[in-house]
């Protein structure tokens, strides 16, 4: 036998592979790719105005191996947006009672599966390209993960809300405040010192 | 050590004799004044459920650390108070900086007292979060005070130990400080070493240069294996181990005496590292892993969230492991192995590179010898990729996991399902197509991965643990 079959107290366990998930928002995609494509313009317009002073580079590039470097570039720029936008669309997560489960990657595919009773502390940011389409991302964060932490991004801001909402519902109910201080781990940047500073700082 | 560095000076440059003599009078003043302001502006007071610091001349500092948010309280005894008899209490808080208040010189009934009074409010704190009863809030005070040294360790052990993990570099580093405050800098050192070595070299004779090199090579290893085995006896001298119900206590040190203080609810994970010469001795470290701010780094000082004991016995780990988690000896249980593709591809992948490398070297080198080394490092590389493979395994027994690795010594990971923070199940295309997936184990203290594992069994193994972190009722703290 290549293996052993563990065997499982519970037998009708949930299992986490049967759930549905959840794309993000639908055009999220699009946007990050439109975002690159204008940083790929503004690079253009500098690397010919690079091209255009120097003489030696025009040399270069009219040699055999200059198309073929420039080809190459080209190719790699556009593998770059190609996965961009594939990475994005294969982003799901799903709510659970209990936990959030994201999906992502386009060759490494990758679970990870957030209980929320470990969730020290919420976070929903929005950068300027976010309120513009009134999109949003969500944070957690959860003890020693200062460096990794479990990111929900491009979710429409109502979305987010109720999501932030359901985590913070589901810390009250199973009876671990956030003002419970023995369970939360201070991160390297944040420093929250009860209920009130927690619920003010994260009222979008 | 300015001032010696100072007299150093004094001794060579006759001419700036006054000079440096009123520079090191001024610059005594300016430590001795410091000193004195810093000790009058350190205020700290025991409140009823925190403990206060006010201290800074300029800059005022003010903390105030709840008893709830303490992690650690630790004494040291630092060499340059024993004459005097005091300690220094240090006491951490869950924060990763900042959190930390240090009261220098009590003496050690009060640091005592103080601790004991912080252990037995952290306990009636607890014991409420736990939604446990009055009654047991009483017990918790007098369990305090029941802690029977159960282990230590010799100096053979620590010998051993220094031998068996490099601490030369603390070592050398201490060294290198040290030599810092000498007028000998390290550009004399190094034109020190061209003589000797020009001197010797001249002599033209290849046969001579081999065996000076050899001779300086392990000159070199028994130097690092000598300062590695002064830098564990220094750590460890006189390692005591202390139990009581809730708690382990730890007494080390030689110079700086340190004592480290570990609520057993707290230990996340224990990890037994052997490396190859630990195997052959028959040893283990053992360590016991508390939250931890960088888990991506599970090699980080011992310090008082990761307490080592060092070089224990095959079965002195039993019962070092069975203080925290209940289970037995974990060489003796059956583990799932990884899948023999594991083996496959890191053995064809490398032995494709030193093809390459032979070839490159036979057609396009002069020196064939070289390629006797890939015809050693070769079939040695790939014999330790099976050995990484044979090792790599992972077991589930009374809801603790327990994964096994290791090239020649065995390391364990020990963690109990309850306590983990999250999980990542990962999967190449590649992987996909053979039902293999990575297992990744996120704690608070550090994360553990197993690769090449079957998909549907690592499947049950995360919905397993996940179901008990979701509704198991206890405190992963």
């Amino acid at each position: 036998m290549d293996f052993a079959n563990e065997e499982v107290s519970v037998n009708s366990l949930p299992q986490a592979s049967t759930v549905s998930f959840t794309p993000l928002y639908q055009g999220y995609a699009l946007i990050r790719l439109t975002v690159l494509l204008v940083f790929y313009g503004v690079l253009s317009l500098a690397a010919l105005v690079v091209v255009v002073l120097s003489a030696e580079l025009r040399a270069f590039l009219f040699t055999a191996y200059g198309v073929l470097s420039v080809i190459l570039l080209m190719l790699l720029l556009t593998f770059i947006a190609w996965f961009l936008y594939v990475a994005t669309k294969a982003i799901h997560y799903s709510i659970r009672q209990h936990d959030i489960i994201l999906k992502s990657g386009v060759f490494w595919k990758k679970e990870v599966i957030q209980p929320l009773k470990r969730v020290q502390h919420v976070e929903l940011t929005r950068g300027p390209i976010d309120e513009r389409y009134g999109l949003a991302n969500v944070r957690l964060f959860s003890a020693g993960t200062a460096m990794s932490t479990f990111r929900i991004h491009g979710v429409e801001h109502a979305i987010a809300i109720r999501i932030k909402q359901f985590i913070l519902d589901y810390q009250e109910k199973a009876g671990q405040e956030f003002s419970d201080v023995e369970n939360r781990v201070e991160l390297a940047d944040k420093s929250c010192t009860g209920a009130e500073e927690v619920h003010h700082r994260h009222t979008s | 050590m300015i001032l010696a560095g100072f007299a150093i000076n004094v001794t060579t440059e006759g001419d700036f004799t006054q000079y440096t003599w009123w520079a090191a009078a001024v610059l005594s003043l300016i430590v001795i004044v410091s000193a004195v302001l810093k000790y009058l502006f350190f205020r700290y007071q025991l409140l009823d459920d925190a403990v206060q610091v006010k201290q800074g001349i300029l800059f005022k500092k003010r903390l105030n650390l709840k008893f709830s948010r303490i992690q650690n309280v630790n004494i040291r005894h630092p060499f340059y108070f024993r004459p005097l008899g005091l300690v220094t209490l240090k006491i951490d808080g869950a924060g990763s900086k900042g959190e930390e208040v240090s009261l220098s010189a009590l003496t050690q009934a009060t640091a005592n007292s103080i601790r004991q009074t912080i252990r037995i409010k952290k306990e009636g704190i607890d014991a409420v979060q736990n939604h446990q009863t009055a009654e047991l809030k009483n017990q918790t005070g007098a369990d305090a005070e029941n802690e029977e040294a159960f282990y230590r360790r010799t100096l053979t052990d620590l010998v051993i130990h220094g031998l068996t993990n490099n601490r030369a570099w603390f070592v050398l580093a201490g060294l290198f400080a040290a030599l810092q405050y000498t007028s000998i800098s390290f550009g004399d050192l190094v034109r020190f070493m061209q003589v000797v070595v020009s001197y010797y070299i001249s002599n033209q004779n290849v046969a001579f240069t081999v065996v000076l090199f050899t001779v300086s090579v392990v000159l070199a290893v028994f130097l690092t294996a000598f300062l590695s085995v002064v830098g564990s006896i220094l750590t460890y001298y006189g390692f005591t181990l202390f139990r009581s119900d809730k708690s382990m206590m730890v007494h080390r040190g030689l110079i700086n005496k340190q004592e480290f203080n570990m609520q057993k609810s707290r230990v996340q994970s224990i990890y037994i590292r052997q490396d190859w010469l630990d195997l052959v001795l028959g040893r283990a470290n053992v360590i016991y892993e508390q939250i931890s701010h960088s888990p991506n780094d599970p090699n980080q000082a011992d310090s008082g969230k990761r307490i080592v004991v060092p070089s224990a016995r095959s079965h002195e780990i039993t019962k070092l492991v069975a203080e925290i988690f209940p289970i037995s000896d974990v060489t003796e249980l059956s583990y799932t192995p990884i899948s023999k593709r594991y083996f496959y591809k890191y053995s064809i992948i490398w032995s494709v590179i030193y093809l390459i490398i032979a070839v490159v070297i036979i057609t396009q080198s002069e020196n064939q010898r070289l390629s006797l080394i890939v015809a050693i490092i070769w079939p040695y590389h790939v014999f330790l990729i099976y050995m990484i493979w044979k090792r790599a395994g992972i077991t589930l027994i009374d809801d603790i996991v327990i994964i096994r690795r290791g090239i020649i010594g065995v390391d364990y990971i020990i963690f109990p399902a309850y306590k983990i923070q999250a999980v990542d199940y990962v999967q190449s295309l590649l992987m996909k197509r053979h039902e293999l997936s990575n297992l990744i184990f996120h704690t608070a203290s550090r994360t553990a991965r197993i690769n090449y594992l079957p998909s549907q069994f690592v499947r049950k193994i995360i919905d397993f643990c996940v179901y008990r972190a979701e509704s198991s009722s206890r405190s992963w703290m």
